[in-house]
């Protein structure tokens, strides 16, 4: 898994399965709710695949992304808005931590916006 | 967020598109701007990357909603902890309530109340309440079942029945009665009081939580969707900011003149509106709003109270009241409305009553003996780790007696002061202390009121109690 730009990464069929973790920081539930993974190619969408979020703790959401089926070259999208309380401190955050299956990890981090959520929006470009 | 107010004025205002993403990313261009590291511009270009589809959106509708914050749906589940009643009613001779709460325990309570409020005879009352589909429920042998009833979980035990609740009050020990009530001696049964509870809604639920992460899911489905088939928006707003940040001007500009130049670029480089996109958005934070607010709960309860006092005998040959004769019992309905202020943490409940006795005996006007009407406002205070969050209220009573508190039949016994109707005001002040993870609550509260019901002078009381969530006993065992 590559970092290509922003929040945008380049995956091969070794990356995957890939596991994301968001977990809240300084605030005390993780009110982040991830979207369907919109498959495109060529700009077309094919499907979305939902994705099965666990909830280990308050602060805490997991989930994974399965390789794309069939096996072709695609783009696949996904947005996460993150809610944050009125009275959230200025350090609080969601962090993102998203694992490889071949164990390389990225991260990324939704601070306080000015108007609820503050969108993360993930990109990953299979090449098959 | 805080700037709710200023962002509907400023948008409800603007008849102009340019300028919207120095008021919709205004933090976010902020962190741009002050960035200092390659690090921290990088986190800040992708923060923009991925809202700035907010400025698109809002392009639609200038009034967009801002939104208050789910981490107050748990502090709401957590207040609500305080909104049981488990101790008895201001009628009771021992109670520490001038006012009840809405909810019951969900499964079982029990407490112990020493102190009267509006009742001459002080005394400590022992109340049960009991829910007894919840219990039902709670007992069956599938696991977590009675955890999730005890967490009140809509989605178990889902059945009408759940909205019975049922208390009994005992006086356990009547206290010394005053001087002043002459020719008339506490009774020894224990029973002082049945009620039945029926909960007309509740929507102190996790309902809204669920709505909510319905339609936020609605809204990341429709913003990934738009990201998926327009692929060079979002790339676009990428270059544009590491335009800004690469130009050689941006190390001498201000931080201001930065701001600017992010803003101007964004409303320059975000496109048209996507309405579908606001139409969600709003729907999002509308959801969010109410799965955060303070929700409302409303309950009916008719009870039914037995007299503590009965007379002693009057006149001697021949006797003219014998020992023993007992007011009439009295039949009460009562309607409990408590409304929330999250983002303060107060609840206020209101309660409305109207008290009959069961049976007119020569000289009583008619039935109707009473009527109250209560406020209370309650505060949660820090939530004490292991304990619970303990409440602090104030509380105002107003009773009118529309007949002799103890009926017609009594008063030629009790020449002056018993035999009168007229107004009892009532002033509380309370602290709650929870412990044991809010399963024991200790309140402690003093009272000020102009009379009692059978004496009319001014009276100041401590009561003091402690009452017991048992439905955790329900729960699984935890190794």
């Amino acid at each position: 898994m590559t970092k290509t730009s922003a929040r945008t990464y380049s995956v091969k069929t070794t990356d995957f399965p890939i596991q994301i973790e968001i977990r809240a920081r300084s605030i005390d539930t993780c009110d982040a709710v991830p979207s369907d993974v919109h498959v495109t190619q060529d700009g077309v969408l094919v499907k979305s695949v939902p994705v099965v979020v666990s909830k280990p703790d308050k602060i805490t959401r997991t989930y994974s992304i399965a390789k794309p089926s069939p096996n072709q070259d695609c783009r696949m999208s996904q947005a996460v808005p993150c809610f944050f309380p009125d009275d959230a401190p200025d350090d609080a955050r969601y962090d993102f931590t998203i694992s490889a299956a071949n164990g390389d990890v990225e991260k990324t981090t939704a601070r306080v916006p000015t108007i609820n959520p503050n969108f993360v929006n993930l990109t990953f470009e299979y090449k098959s | 967020m805080r700037l709710t107010t200023s962002l509907l004025l400023l948008l409800a205002a603007a008849p102009q598109l340019p300028g919207q993403s120095a008021i919709i990313l205004k933090r976010e261009i902020g962190r741009l701007a002050t960035a200092t590291s390659a690090g921290d511009r990088d986190d800040a270009i992708a923060e923009l990357k991925s809202n700035a589809i907010k400025i698109r959106a809002a392009r639609v509708d200038k009034t967009v909603d801002a939104a208050a914050s789910k981490k107050q749906v748990e502090e709401l589940l957590a207040f609500r902890r305080a909104d049981v009643q488990a101790g008895g009613g201001s009628g009771a001779s021992g109670s520490t309530s001038s006012v009840l709460s809405p909810l019951l325990p969900a499964i079982f309570g029990f407490a112990f109340e020493t102190g009267g409020i509006t009742r001459t005879v002080s005394g400590n009352t022992i109340t049960l309440k009991l829910n007894p589909a919840a219990l039902v429920c709670a007992t069956s042998t599938t696991p977590g079942m009675a955890e999730r009833v005890e967490r009140r979980d809509v989605d178990v035990c889902k059945t009408f029945w759940k909205r019975f609740g049922v208390t009994a009050s005992f006086d356990t020990g009547r206290g010394d009665k005053s001087k002043d009530l002459a020719n008339l001696q506490a009774i020894n049964s224990q029973f002082s009081d049945l009620t039945a509870r029926f909960e007309v809604f509740n929507r102190r639920t996790p309902g809204p939580l669920v709505e909510f992460e319905k339609e936020a899911k609605t809204l990341a489905n429709q913003v990934a969707d738009f990201n998926a088939t327009n692929p060079a928006f979002e790339a676009n707003v990428e270059t544009t900011l590491r335009a800004q940040v690469a130009d050689p001007k941006w190390a001498t500009q201000s931080v201001e003149d930065r701001a600017k130049r992010v803003a101007d670029a964004l409303d320059a480089a975000v496109g048209d509106a996507v309405e579908n996109i606001l139409v969600n958005w709003k729907a999002a934070l509308k959801a969010y709003a109410r799965s955060v607010g303070s929700k409302a709960v409303l309950t009916a309860e008719y009870g039914y109270q037995q007299p503590d006092l009965a007379t002693d005998p009057i006149g001697t040959e021949p006797v003219v009241v014998p020992k023993g004769v007992r007011p009439p019992n009295l039949h009460s309905a009562r309607l409990i409305y408590a409304q929330g202020v999250a983002s303060r943490n107060l609840d206020f409940t209101a309660n409305l009553s109207g008290t009959f006795f069961e049976e007119v005996r020569p000289g009583m006007s008619g039935q109707f003996r009473d009527f109250r009407a209560g406020l209370e406002g309650k505060f949660k205070l820090r939530e004490i780790a292991n304990y619970g969050a303990p409440t602090l209220s104030f509380a105002g009573l107003y009773v009118y007696l529309h007949q002799p508190p103890l009926g017609l039949g009594i008063t030629a016994f009790n020449q002056a002061d018993v035999n009168k109707r007229g107004n009892i005001g009532v002033f509380q002040t309370k602290l709650e202390f929870p412990t044991a993870n809010n399963n024991i609550r200790i309140p402690v509260s003093f009272t000020y009121s102009n009379r009692t019901e059978l004496i009319k002078e001014s009276d100041v009381r401590g009561q003091i109690g402690i009452s017991f969530n048992l439905g955790s006993l329900f729960g699984e065992k935890k190794n």
